[in-house]
């Protein structure tokens, strides 16, 4: 998806540190200050975990940590409410497959 | 061991209703810890980019984070603390209240009062595909546009057509997503029809009597399903569009975010029209468990400027009853407060909460429901509120008392003030220079144009949260009209240039040329277009096409 540069009421972007975080191997770029899931939103990802029994995808729902529907592995945590998680510098982010937690493996079932 | 901690007054949630609360107590000398479990306060109020209804005294017509970062401000004057990243675990024995910090330090304290403001929760709707990626509530939605600024979309499903359904729909216009529809299960628009008209000048079909069936794709959305509904909300087979969509966001209404107050013991009755069940309290905002209040969305979903009002309420409840407010006075400040809700929930879309509200006080003093039959026939009564499925006709426009006479928009410019619903709203009131527009004698009552006094000077358009007035000039020239209206989107138009006027339904009508671009520092980013059109199409071009390149 794309970010909003210019708005009529909230007016241009604001400057912002740009930070490098690391999706499923992959160097992305975010802002300091952003959620998680705002930055990868913003850099097209949209599934952010598959469920447990039927590998289901799922995203971002509620936005304010209260489904857990956009739970990932954050720097090998697992669960990790992405919507109300800010990304820190050289973070690594990962798909969660079930609940993320066998043997610290993330395998599909 | 460190002594426990105590406070006077402990407000849980920073919200309109928990700053306000916390403002009034600390005024009157209250000791107040506010606590929030998110990393800012301010609720959703920062993500309200839109211009308030109210009155004066809610700061009508500024913008909801404009109203928070004022709140704010107030808090830091009184010395309220605020600990953010606090999690309210529950109460423990003894009235011990038990915080989890920053998600790993726990702490406890008493209090010896508690405000609860926790607000509320977007309700979910379950349809095939509903918890496909990119199916959201619009509350998220309205979250990554508008703090985060990251559109969740490019080409977006509504569904539910009351105000919050309305405003992010425009608001993820204003963010450069497209709308493709809003449904609407019920047969009329249930939000303020005002709000519906910026939309639908913006050309976003309203779909009533319709729900989404499924949502379709992969790893997420790329095709939504919606069905027509009869009168019992039964899908009609047959009767069915596909639309081609990334992303549908999900306003249904909203749930009294009661798990606190539960816990506290509070107790809790059904109230529909307030958002389902939510704990009783008395006029003092006081719940059934002696010490807790409740205030905001927690005790009936409303919107923000009752919840500010019913927080100061409670805030100078608990001020009374620590002793730091004497009874008269006390009495007459509470009366205030009384006399500003009940105007906020004046009018035909507040009457069905205001009747609950009344019920709720009853109820909390264990009084018989005396009231109930007499309510309803006044409900009835009151309830002239009219449904509509769609922006009504020229017609009806014309028979309210805002929209200016034939012969009147013939002698010159004149402001059109198309606001036929009786909600809580009157800045148009106090814009006009000219005293030209009346609002009387309640708040709720319909803006009156006294057409021989208006000088079409137009600086009622921007002040309208509604954006409902528009200024009329016959005579632009000889051969040409002129119509003013309010604009948000980017880019601007140019002047000189040509654009495609639309009518109220964001139907093209015919090309127009923009004559004038007022971007005034005191219209607050509303700017206030002027096109040059044909005569004949004065009653009828109310906007323009969105510009969607900048090229």
């Amino acid at each position: 998806m794309k970010r909003i540069k210019e708005h009529p009421i909230l007016g241009k972007e604001e400057k912002r540190k740009k930070i490098k975080i690391v999706v499923n191997g992959k160097n992305i770029y975010a802002y300091k200050g952003e959620t998680i899931a705002a930055a990868l939103i913003a850099n097209g990802y949209r599934d952010f975990r598959y469920t447990h029994r039927f590998n289901l995808p799922r995203g971002f729902f509620c936005g304010i940590g209260q489904c857990t529907d956009c739970s990932m592995i954050v720097n090998g945590v697992p669960n990790i409410r992405t919507c109300v998680t800010r990304v820190e510098e050289g973070m690594i982010i990962e798909t969660q497959y079930g609940y993320g937690d066998k043997d610290g493996k993330n395998e599909r079932s | 061991m460190e002594r426990m901690r105590e406070v006077e007054l402990l407000v849980i949630g920073a919200g309109p209703a928990g700053l306000g609360a916390a403002i009034e107590a600390s005024r009157y000398g209250v000791k107040v810890l506010l606590v929030d479990d998110k990393d800012k306060p301010g609720g959703q109020l920062f993500k309200q980019i839109h211009k308030f209804f109210g009155s004066k005294e809610h700061l009508a017509g500024t913008r909801g984070f404009d109203i928070g970062l004022h709140l704010l401000k107030e808090a830091d004057s009184q010395g309220v603390e605020i600990s953010l990243q606090t999690k309210v675990l529950g109460t423990m024995d003894k009235d011990v209240i038990s915080l989890l910090v920053k998600e790993r330090e726990m702490k406890l304290l008493k209090a010896k009062r508690i405000v609860l403001a926790t607000g509320g929760i977007e309700k979910a709707l379950s349809f095939p595909g509903w918890n496909l990626p990119g199916v959201m509530s619009a509350g998220a939605a309205q979250t990554l546009i508008n703090i985060e600024r990251v559109l969740p979309g490019e080409r977006i499903l509504m569904v539910g057509s009351g105000n919050v359904g309305l405003i992010i729909s425009y608001q993820l216009l204003q963010a450069g997503a497209d709308v493709v529809g809003i449904v609407e299960a019920g047969s009329s628009i249930t939000g303020y029809l005002v709000h519906a008209g910026k939309v639908m000048r913006a050309g976003v079909p309203i779909y009533t009597s319709h729900t989404i069936k499924e949502a379709r794709g992969g790893k997420s959305v790329e095709e939504v399903v919606i069905t027509a509904l009869d009168r019992r909300w039964n899908p009609i087979k047959g009767i069915e569009k596909t639309f081609s969509a990334d992303t549908v966001c999900i306003s249904v209404g909203l749930n009294p975010n009661g798990q606190l107050a539960s816990l506290a013991g509070c107790e809790f009755k059904f109230f529909p029209e307030l958002g389902g069940f939510l704990p009783l309290h008395d006029d003092n905002m006081e719940s059934t468990k002696k010490g807790i209040y409740i205030a905001g969305d927690l005790s009936g979903i409303e919107e923000a400027n009752s919840a500010l009002d019913e927080g100061r309420l409670a805030g100078i409840s608990v001020a009374a009853s620590l002793g730091y407010i004497d009874s008269n006075r006390f009495a007459k400040l509470k009366e205030d407060y009384w006399d500003r809700l009940n105007k906020l929930r004046g009018g035909p879309f507040g009457h069905k909460r205001s009747i609950a509200k009344k019920k709720i006080l009853l109820s909390s003093q264990q009084k018989e429901m005396r009231y109930q039959e007499i309510d309803c026939i006044e409900l009835e009564e009151n309830t002239k509120l009219k449904n509509y499925k769609s922006i009504p006709s020229l017609k009806e426009f014309q028979e309210f008392p805002g929209y200016p006479s034939l012969s009147r928009i013939k002698k010159g410019a004149v402001a059109c003030i198309e606001c036929i619903q009786e909600i809580p709203c009157d800045p148009c009131v106090a814009a006009c220079p000219f005293k030209a527009i009346n609002i009387n004698p309640y708040i709720t009552d319909l803006p009156y144009l006294d057409e021989n006094k208006c000088k079409g000077c137009g600086v009622c358009i921007a002040s309208c949260p509604g954006q409902a007035i528009f200024v009329l000039n016959y005579n632009y020239s000889s051969e040409k009209a002129a119509i003013s209206f309010p604009y948000e989107y980017l880019p601007y138009p140019k002047i000189g240039g040509k654009a495609v006027g639309v009518n109220r339904k964001g139907e093209p009508v015919a090309e127009v040329k923009i004559v004038k671009v007022d971007k005034r520092a005191n219209f607050d980013k509303t700017a206030v277009i002027t096109i040059a059109c044909d005569k004949k199409y004065i009653n009828q071009i109310r906007s323009i096409e969105r510009i969607k390149d900048d090229a």
